[in-house]
């Protein structure tokens, strides 16, 4: 199989309702898997710290933490898993069912996941139960969130080949498939926006007791707040450079507008979360958590339509038959069969069919009215009279006022005759 | 005084990177891959609509290194009566009047240190597609491939084409 070879042919109407369904899959996903991967990288690194140190705090802001990303079991579950499955079969529809991509670009990734959803829903089960869990949970939640990132990197280069179509026959092996700038700052993008928003949760839903409630505890709703602003100015801060950076990573076929336009609203939005957070007086905003959350959605919304306004201009006239372009042989579609000539005509009707492909057939089929009439209806009225046709053809003159008048041809004495004779012979009649 | 320095440091990092993306945008309009034509040349008319075959304008594809653009005389030769009215054919009418060429913008350009000839290409049977997209289908021709070497050697690969460096860098 020749694997340059267009993907079969995709009405465009086709390929518009994919783009669009993968947007819903990947605006569903991504920053679901995100706060997942931020939130128990987080929920780790506090739970570790936390039991080495006896640090109360910190274990319960870590278990508090990880519930607040993942809601539940059955969620972190479903939500985990089933839509990637859509997300990778919308890529390979999209791609043209080529199955040329190794298979570590899709089904591994699945399994990668397969394992480390429920390997961290495992560690979250464990530090809900005891208060200081042993460190058999803690291994199990630092293999899972593995799992789950490399799932989800794998998931990018997937993605990352989309963008960049023209580089698919290139990726021959695991090795090359594994290593793309493109989807490399892609994901660093993803992370960025993930710990960013995994932040904003903190702050949303977290360490927010009243004054005087029973279980308040002041230094811990301090210790969300320094935890939760600390990672969405980290995301707030990385994602305009990242963004600057899958620019420049983009393939040039794949740029318009709408991606830059996407790309720039990035920025804007990544002020609009430091700002307030980091500027105001007094420590800044007192409940910044809403605002920092739907930001960091509106930031993944941007650069998830960036990155389909890049795959769909990168397919743009890549995903259509090569029909008419091709360049001989395609031509002589616009003549019917014809019949067995008389063996002293072949020549000639050789020589005028040769000249009806390369001169009359721009604007002439026998059937069809492109831009003059078509000949099955002009032609018969010559039939018997060679020289009445031969100089017509010499000097055109305009006859039925619905069609632009024809220009002179510019083709010699000998062609006039061979083409003349060819379109006598081929011509149907009384049709 | 530092919190005013950190302050101005931050405002400048996000202002840096939202004019970088505007930057990008500009140079990219600049020398992208669809750069702005003289006139602005339908080929969703010609290749699309009316289907006339590539090498009809653009003789030198089977016969040359260069495919060609065609010489004003052929563009007149039909609109001398086809869509005068318009503004673009206007246009046309008076370069070929004046006997002033038209400054196509190149589309795709490969470096010096290439030897390409469509020639060779279109002889073995190679679509004007494979490289060059759905030309039929877009208003204003873009380039869709980069043209970049390991693009070309897979392709030569699978069709079995030579390997040798000198094919190509000679």
């Amino acid at each position: 199989m020749n694997p340059l070879a267009l993907p079969p042919a995709m009405s465009p109407d086709t390929f518009l309702v994919l783009r669009y369904l993968l947007i819903a899959a990947l605006l569903l996903y991504l920053p679901f898997l995100g706060i997942v991967i931020a939130g128990s990288a987080a929920s780790l690194a506090l739970n570790f710290f936390g039991r080495e140190d006896r640090d109360e705090g910190a274990l319960r802001l870590s278990r508090e933490w990880i519930e607040a990303v993942t809601v539940n079991r059955w969620v972190l579950l479903l939500l985990g898993l089933l839509p990637y499955p859509a997300v990778a079969y919308l890529c390979l529809r999209i791609l043209g069912g080529r199955t040329s991509l190794p298979a570590i670009a899709w089904i591994v990734p699945f399994g990668a996941l397969l394992v480390g959803c429920p390997l961290l829903s495992l560690y979250r089960s464990a530090i809900r139960r005891t208060g200081e869990p042993p460190a058999a949970p803690f291994r199990a939640g630092t293999a899972g969130l593995l799992a789950t990132g490399f799932a989800s990197y794998l998931m990018f280069l997937l993605l990352g080949v989309l963008a960049d179509p023209a580089k698919l026959p290139l990726v021959r092996s695991n090795l090359v498939f594994l290593f793309s700038w493109h989807s490399l700052v892609g994901f660093l993008l993803f992370l960025a926006l993930s710990f960013g928003l995994a932040g904003g949760i903190a702050l949303r839903f977290l360490g927010r007791s009243k004054a005087g409630e029973a279980g308040a505890d002041p230094g811990y709703d301090a210790r969300v707040r320094t935890a939760g602003t600390s990672f969405a100015l980290g995301g707030a801060l990385a994602a305009p450079a990242l963004v600057v950076l899958y620019l420049v990573s983009l393939p040039a076929t794949g740029m318009s507008a709408g991606v830059f336009v996407m790309a720039a609203a990035v920025p804007v939005l990544a002020l609009a979360v430091f700002a307030p957070l980091s500027l105001l007086p007094g420590n800044g905003e007192r409940t910044p958590g809403d605002r920092v959350t739907s930001l960091f959605v509106l930031m993944f919304l941007a650069v998830i339509l960036c990155y389909q306004a890049a795959v769909g201009n990168a397919f743009q006239g890549l995903s259509a038959p090569p029909g008419p372009l091709a360049a001989a042989g395609a031509v002589s579609k616009g003549g019917p069969e014809t019949e067995k000539p008389a063996a002293g005509d072949a020549a000639a009707l050789e020589k005028g069919k040769k000249v009806y492909d390369a001169v009359c057939s721009v604007c002439h089929r026998f059937d069809v009215k492109i831009i003059g009439p078509p000949y099955n209806d002009v032609v018969p009225k010559y039939k018997g009279n060679v020289e009445k046709l031969k100089a017509f053809i010499r000097n055109p003159v305009k006859v039925d006022p619905s069609f632009p008048a024809m220009p002179k041809p510019p083709i010699k004495e000998d062609e006039i005759d061979a083409v003349a004779r060819y379109l006598l012979f081929t011509v149907k009649v009384g049709k | 005084m530092k919190k005013t320095i950190a302050t101005i440091a931050a405002l400048g990092y996000f202002g840096v990177s939202f004019l970088l993306v505007g930057g990008l945008w500009y140079l990219w309009y600049r020398t992208g891959p669809a750069p702005l034509q003289p006139i602005a040349f339908p080929h969703t008319v010609h290749a699309g609509r009316l289907q006339i075959p590539c090498t009809f304008c653009h003789i030198f594809a089977d016969r040359a290194r260069s495919a060609g653009a065609p010489p004003l005389e052929k563009c007149m030769g039909c609109h001398k009566t086809i869509a005068t009215e318009k503004e673009e054919i206007r246009k046309l009418t008076r370069h070929y009047e004046e006997r002033r060429p038209i400054e196509w913008k190149r589309v795709y350009a490969l470096p010096d240190f290439i030897y390409f000839s469509h020639k060779r290409h279109v002889k073995a049977g190679v679509e004007c597609a494979m490289c060059h997209g759905d030309v039929a289908g877009m208003k204003r021709v873009r380039r869709v491939n980069e043209l970049i070497m390991g693009w070309c050697v897979s392709c030569h690969r699978v069709r079995g084409a030579p390997r040798d460096c000198a094919t190509c860098h000679k």
